[in-house]
């Protein structure tokens, strides 16, 4: 899973195409992903420890992104923790709540991800770039 | 593909390399402005700051996230040991 999340920043040039990376990487793993953050404060400090090193490299490629679309004027000027944490906690909303999202065993993030993406990134955008 | 001693990320391109040199171990994040690797002390302290800008952590946490980190890659092992 890290290794996935290393190649993320590598081939995406927008802020969108990062989250769609994002989304895919975490699709892959939705099951044990939706495990580990739900089961994450019972768990052992070698493993909370590696919870927290994941979150930071996915932390570096968001920041890395999202900074050159401030810079760009595309994306509004807000502290990069807030901008990063919403979208985690938007997206850990949905998986922690699967049961309410969906009533079947289907991913809750494939279902949703068009809506997740278009919210969040309007949430963000400058309201001259609205993501249809 | 080399990936950096000091933080782990994975170095692809020439730009990935610490003042764009092959021969390097060490990641462009993890040089200083003249080419050499940072001390502990320096790395601990930007990767600090790094996670608390970018996840808003307390300072105290970070510093421990950071450390455990560290202590996973070869360039910081002596530290721990």
């Amino acid at each position: 899973m890290g290794a996935s999340l290393h190649m993320l920043a590598k081939k995406c040039d927008s802020v969108e195409n990062l989250l769609k990376e994002h989304l895919n990487v975490l699709e892959e793993y939705e099951a044990f992903y939706s495990r580990l953050i739900s089961e994450k404060n019972r768990l052992p400090d070698e493993a909370k420890s590696t919870f927290a090193i994941i979150q930071s490299t996915v932390a570096f490629h968001f920041s890395s992104v999202i900074e050159r679309e401030i810079e760009k004027g595309t994306v509004k000027k807000l502290p990069i923790h807030m901008l990063f944490n919403t979208w985690l906690g938007l997206v850990h909303y949905y998986l922690l709540n699967k049961e309410f999202f969906s009533d079947t065993n289907e991913s809750v993030l494939r279902r949703y991800r068009a809506e997740l993406l278009s919210a969040y990134l309007n949430l963000i955008k400058k309201e001259s770039e609205v993501y249809e | 593909m080399k990936t950096c001693i000091a933080c782990g990320m994975p170095m692809e391109n020439i730009s990935d390399f610490a003042a764009n040199d092959q021969g390097k171990d060490y990641c462009v994040h993890c040089s200083r402005s003249d080419g050499e690797m940072q001390s502990f002390e320096e790395k601990k302290e930007n990767l600090t700051k790094f996670i608390v800008r970018t996840q808003g952590f307390d300072e105290s946490a970070a510093g421990r996230i950071a450390e455990n980190m560290m202590r996973k890659l070869p360039a910081w092992k002596k530290y721990f040991d």
